[in-house]
């Protein structure tokens, strides 16, 4: 992270959304994405932008949104970035999280990636097996005998 | 195509429902990473939503990383579970989960009839032993328990004792397998420096005994006790020489039994060693670690994984509490991650010490005078959930 030579921290690159977006960010904010890094690698033309295909805007917005506060992390402490994580992915709707999920995922920003999963875990934690089938559209593959039997090896889990 | 203002107005109306939108697709990769963050019990529970979750929380694979991730890289969570054994003479013991702030109690574990003791914890696996011979495996966050076959250097009855077993828990990296050492020593009467060994190993559930008897001076054996003095960490049992009648100038040197090689060996502790008062050895994380106070200073020091000429790393320094000097005499000592603060437990109450606010509290004092209670960490694991057909118990 603190590999930031002086000569490349005042760059520009410009990423472009899906939805034809462009937004203008300083390099060392864009390259916490892998995805990203290895494409500017391969870039003859830095000013030409770089499309983030998958990503609409209003997502990249949001990714970053937390790309920047963590490309500046000296001036917070661990505890502050905690708490701005944490209120970060608490004011996003289910949607925009399972896409912000994906688009970090895509751009392989590792921080964004564990914070979101860590939050989607928090929320189905509780969620009985058929609440989670309708909150991820998957359809029980079970025969009703198979069901019973994964249930009686540990009935106890089924508690609350 | 539509436009920004559209697909926003759709993402919020979708957000209503408490559902996925059906246009997301969710690669296995992703669906990986969400589980990898819960408790061993909704693991369970989520094997039966369907084939691939079944098979994705079943596989070896994620079963070691899900204990990694859980356990020391989960930012979310911000309090330590302990757990505790209470003991009652003649009436046997029992488990609960404690949250290590008020002791609270979170869930109710196991009751014996015999009076078990814990002789190792790795990884949330934990060792129980009761009587000479007795020593089972317990995995209490899946409930799950398995006996040990009869070790072949264990206690024969006699009328008169003249050995000791002691048994402790590790893990070897290389193998991904669980092992247990067990060290047969004479007691200090009979004068004889042989010790003997043998590893049992989880993955084939046999034991083997080593051909060649140790030297228990050399390797502090002696000294190896079960509890508190034994600390299990990254694949390596560690203990220190508490001789008290060692020459002055002599330090305390680390001792260590690595599982994967399956060998002794010793190394320096801190050069700080020599101006401490008191010592303490505890698990950090993965990693060992080494409380050393003096009059001036208290200062915890973690041992690096990579090692090299200067293995010690400082990790805290500050001052020291007047009565923290009595505290670390205490039998049993946990250390909380997540609050930085060592848990206490003596004769007369369980205390908290934050060492970086300096502050002791009294979290419960001691209500019954037969009743003994003491705790240990408490790990999310999926080990022994697979693989062991009936040998296998459940252990409510």
């Amino acid at each position: 992270m603190a590999s930031t030579s002086t000569s490349t921290l005042s760059r520009k690159l410009i990423l472009k959304s899906s939805d034809g977006e462009k937004f203008e960010v300083d390099e060392n904010v864009a390259m916490q994405s892998q995805t990203i890094k290895h494409m500017i690698e391969d870039l003859d033309d830095i000013n030409s932008p770089i499309p983030v295909s998958i990503v609409t805007g209003t997502i990249l917005s949001k990714v970053i949104e937390y790309c920047k506060k963590h490309a500046t992390e000296d001036s917070d402490s661990d505890e502050q970035l905690k708490q701005w994580d944490k209120e970060y992915a608490n004011n996003m709707d289910l949607n925009t999280l399972y896409y912000l999920l994906l688009a970090a995922n895509y751009m392989e920003i590792k921080g964004l990636l564990e914070l979101i999963t860590q939050c989607v875990a928090d929320m189905i934690k509780g969620k009985s097996p058929e609440e989670i089938r309708a909150h991820f559209n998957i359809k029980n593959d079970f025969t009703p005998q198979e069901e019973a039997n994964i249930r009686n090896e540990n009935p106890w889990a089924f508690e609350n | 195509m539509s436009s920004i203002a559209e697909v926003g107005r759709m993402e919020r109306e979708l957000s209503r429902v408490d559902r996925l939108s059906e246009d997301i697709h969710f690669p296995p990769e992703l669906l990986l990473e969400i589980l990898l963050w819960l408790p061993s019990k909704t693991l369970l529970k989520f094997r039966s939503v369907c084939r691939i979750w079944c098979s994705f929380i079943d596989s070896s694979n994620f079963i070691s990383l899900h204990l990694n991730c859980y356990n020391y890289d989960y930012s979310q969570k911000s309090i330590d579970h302990l757990i505790a054994i209470q003991r009652i003479v003649d009436v046997g013991c029992f488990f609960t989960i404690r949250s290590s702030d008020r002791l609270n109690t979170v869930a109710d574990l196991a009751e014996l009839a015999e009076p078990y003791s814990i002789s190792g914890n790795c990884n949330g696996l934990i060792l129980l032993n009761y009587g000479w011979n007795a020593v089972r495996l317990w995995n209490p966050s899946i409930r799950k328990s398995l006996f040990l076959p009869d070790c072949p250097i264990k206690l024969r009855w006699s009328r008169i004792r003249r050995c000791h077993v002691t048994y402790t828990l590790g893990f070897s990296r290389s193998s991904n397998d669980y092992k247990v050492l067990a060290v047969k020593t004479n007691l200090p009467s009979y004068s004889d420096d042989k010790a003997y060994i043998a590893v049992y190993s989880l993955a084939d559930h046999l034991w083997r005994v080593k051909p060649n008897p140790v030297s228990v001076s050399k390797w502090a054996i002696s000294w190896l006790s079960p509890e508190g003095g034994l600390v299990c960490c990254g694949g390596v049992v560690y203990w220190v020489d508490n001789d008290l009648h060692r020459k002055p100038g002599a330090y305390m040197k680390l001792y260590l039994y690595d599982f994967d090689v399956e060998e002794f060996s010793v190394m320096q502790l801190p050069d700080a060693v020599k101006e401490s008062t008191h010592r303490l050895i505890f698990a950090h994380g993965d990693s060992l670690a080494v409380l050393l106070m003096s009059s001036e200073s208290i200062c915890i020091w973690v041992l690096k994984k990579d090692g090299g000429e200067n293995p010690w790393r400082l990790w805290f320094k500050g001052e020291p509490h007047l009565n923290a000097s009595k505290l670390f005499e205490c039998a049993n000592v946990v250390y909380c991650k997540n609050s930085n603060t060592f848990l206490l437990n003596n004769n007369l109450a369980t205390m908290s010490y934050d060492i970086a606010n300096n502050q002791i509290r009294i979290l419960k004092e001691k209500d019954m005078m037969n009743f003994r209670i003491s705790f240990q960490t408490y790990v999310e694991s999926l080990v022994l959930h697979k693989g062991f057909g009936e040998t296998i118990t459940l252990f409510l």
